[in-house]
């Protein structure tokens, strides 16, 4: 059973230190994440499960799933914490499978889902400007904002990897975990180094 | 571990000690801050642009019109009282080879006598002692203040500069300065040609070792002048490359012009050497 849901993206840039100095952008996008990570909390769930996308040998080394840990700890987290590793270039159909499995589990479940978009969204972009990101990307913004978030199934994984977007496995582990309607609260869409970083919080209706 | 004016500092610390010359004929600035005012806005200048230190001067180091005891406190004493005033948090030096003058600095709120000939009044470090103030140990090869260096040859010019400045280190502590409070100079230039210049720089990992905090006065010199065959206004570049070298071998202290600039070099040495993190590290992370 799905209590909550709280997005987050897995730049490197959140790895405690590694910016040097603080920097305000990065500081910005982290106090987003942990408000959502309060609002799934503050839910109730007796345990955490952070899914996140991982290459070929990857397991809970995976920079996705060390992001979601380290944030759950900045936000206080004192519950159970779990991971969901899904090789990032997955099928479709195999994501929403572990989706539905997860949320067939008896506990009541908060999950951390962690997912970038498209690192190809201006000419100073890692994957530089490629014109479809933008579309893309406004397509699981517009899943999030209608709080539908199993419309995140119909994601194209072949465009996806061409945007180098890091969270298309992850969304539709989400998609196929929670297939009713809730309401979504983004707390931080903006690409300040190029790659569309969304944070959310969703919670079933009613 | 070193200690000035209360603080403390670890052996990663990059200090730069901006010179400002109350004096009328100083080599760089030409008489630029010689009037009080001038002085005293060239301090909030240095200030601003990252010094941790002053370095108060009345008299040049270039032989010249004299200059006595009297005129260089007059030079001195009163604006070392009013920069103490002004700048409380400010490391306050005097550079001086005299100890009446460095009893009156002293007196007036100096916190460390730059001693840059050589130990040649001996009685400077019993003035450090008696005010618990800091003091820099330099090699000047034992010529007299404000000679230029003629014919001087060294059998092995660091050996000396070792034997010489970590003797006059000694013997301040025994005198009673905290050894925390005491630094050494090799004196690039002092009782120096070029070749002996180049050769300290090139071996100030051998005075590191030493476990003395190292201070080096570097800037525009003219041994940056004749390695680079340029005249004086040209040397900033040989001066920065020279910070580097002296700061990757383990320098502490660096008595320069050019504050601006010098921060950003040590900055960047910091930056290299692990010491102090990138201040904005973003690429390839996002």
């Amino acid at each position: 059973m799905i209590t909550a849901v709280a997005g987050c993206p897995h730049p490197p840039l959140l790895l405690p230190g590694i910016t040097g100095r603080p920097v305000a952008e990065v500081e910005q996008l982290r106090t987003a994440c942990l408000t959502a990570i309060g609002e799934l909390l503050a839910a109730g769930p007796s345990r955490v499960v952070v899914v996140g996308g991982a290459g070929p040998d990857e397991d809970e080394k995976a920079l996705s799933i060390v992001i979601g840990r380290r944030l759950l700890t900045e936000a206080g987290c004192r519950l159970p914490v779990e991971h969901l590793v899904v090789a990032a270039q997955s099928p479709p159909a195999d994501c929403l499978e572990a989706g539905r499995r997860l949320a067939a589990e008896d506990d009541s479940t908060g999950l951390l889902v962690m997912a970038d978009g498209s690192a190809c969204r201006s000419l100073k972009a890692p994957g530089y400007l490629d014109p479809r990101a933008a579309g893309f990307d406004a397509g699981v913004q517009a899943c999030l904002g209608s709080g539908r978030l199993d419309g995140l199934a119909e994601l194209d994984p072949v465009l996806a990897a061409e945007l180098l977007v890091a969270g298309r496995a992850a969304w539709q582990v989400l998609a196929g975990a929670v297939a009713t309607a809730g309401r979504c609260r983004l707390h931080y869409s903006d690409d300040p180094f190029g790659v569309w970083y969304p944070v959310f919080s969703w919670v079933p209706a009613g | 571990m070193l200690e000035l004016a209360g603080r403390r500092f670890d052996q990663n610390a990059l200090l730069i000690m901006a010179i400002v010359n109350r004096t009328p004929d100083s080599f760089y600035d030409r008489g630029a801050t010689y009037a009080f005012d001038k002085a005293l806005e060239r301090v909030a200048e240095v200030v601003a642009a990252g010094a941790e230190i002053v370095d108060i001067g009345g008299v040049t180091a270039a032989p010249g019109d004299e200059v006595d005891a009297a005129e260089e406190i007059r030079r001195t004493v009163d604006f070392v009282a009013r920069v103490r005033a002004e700048f409380p948090e400010l490391i306050i030096s005097v550079d001086t080879w005299r100890h009446e003058v460095g009893r009156a600095v002293c007196e007036a709120g100096a916190d460390l006598l730059n001693d840059a000939w050589g130990g040649y009044d001996p009685r400077l470090a019993e003035v450090a002692a008696e005010f618990d103030a800091a003091l820099v140990c330099t090699h000047a090869g034992g010529v007299r203040p404000r000679t230029r260096p003629h014919r001087i040859f060294y059998d092995d010019v660091l050996a000396d500069v070792l034997s010489r400045t970590v003797d006059l280190a000694e013997r301040a502590v025994e005198l009673g300065v905290s050894r925390e409070r005491v630094l050494i100079d090799p004196g690039h230039d002092f009782g120096k040609n070029t070749w002996h210049s180049l050769e300290v720089t090139r071996r100030l990992g051998e005075m590191v070792a030493t476990g003395w905090p190292v201070l080096v006065s570097l800037s525009n010199k003219d041994f940056v002048g004749e390695a680079l065959d340029l005249p004086l206004e040209q040397r900033l570049l040989g001066t920065l490359a020279t910070t580097a070298i002296c700061a990757w071998q383990g320098a502490t202290v660096f008595r320069a012009h050019n504050v601006a600039e010098t921060r950003q070099v040590l900055d960047m040495v910091a930056a290299i050497r692990g010491s102090q993190p990138p201040r904005r590290a973003v690429r390839g992370l996002a």
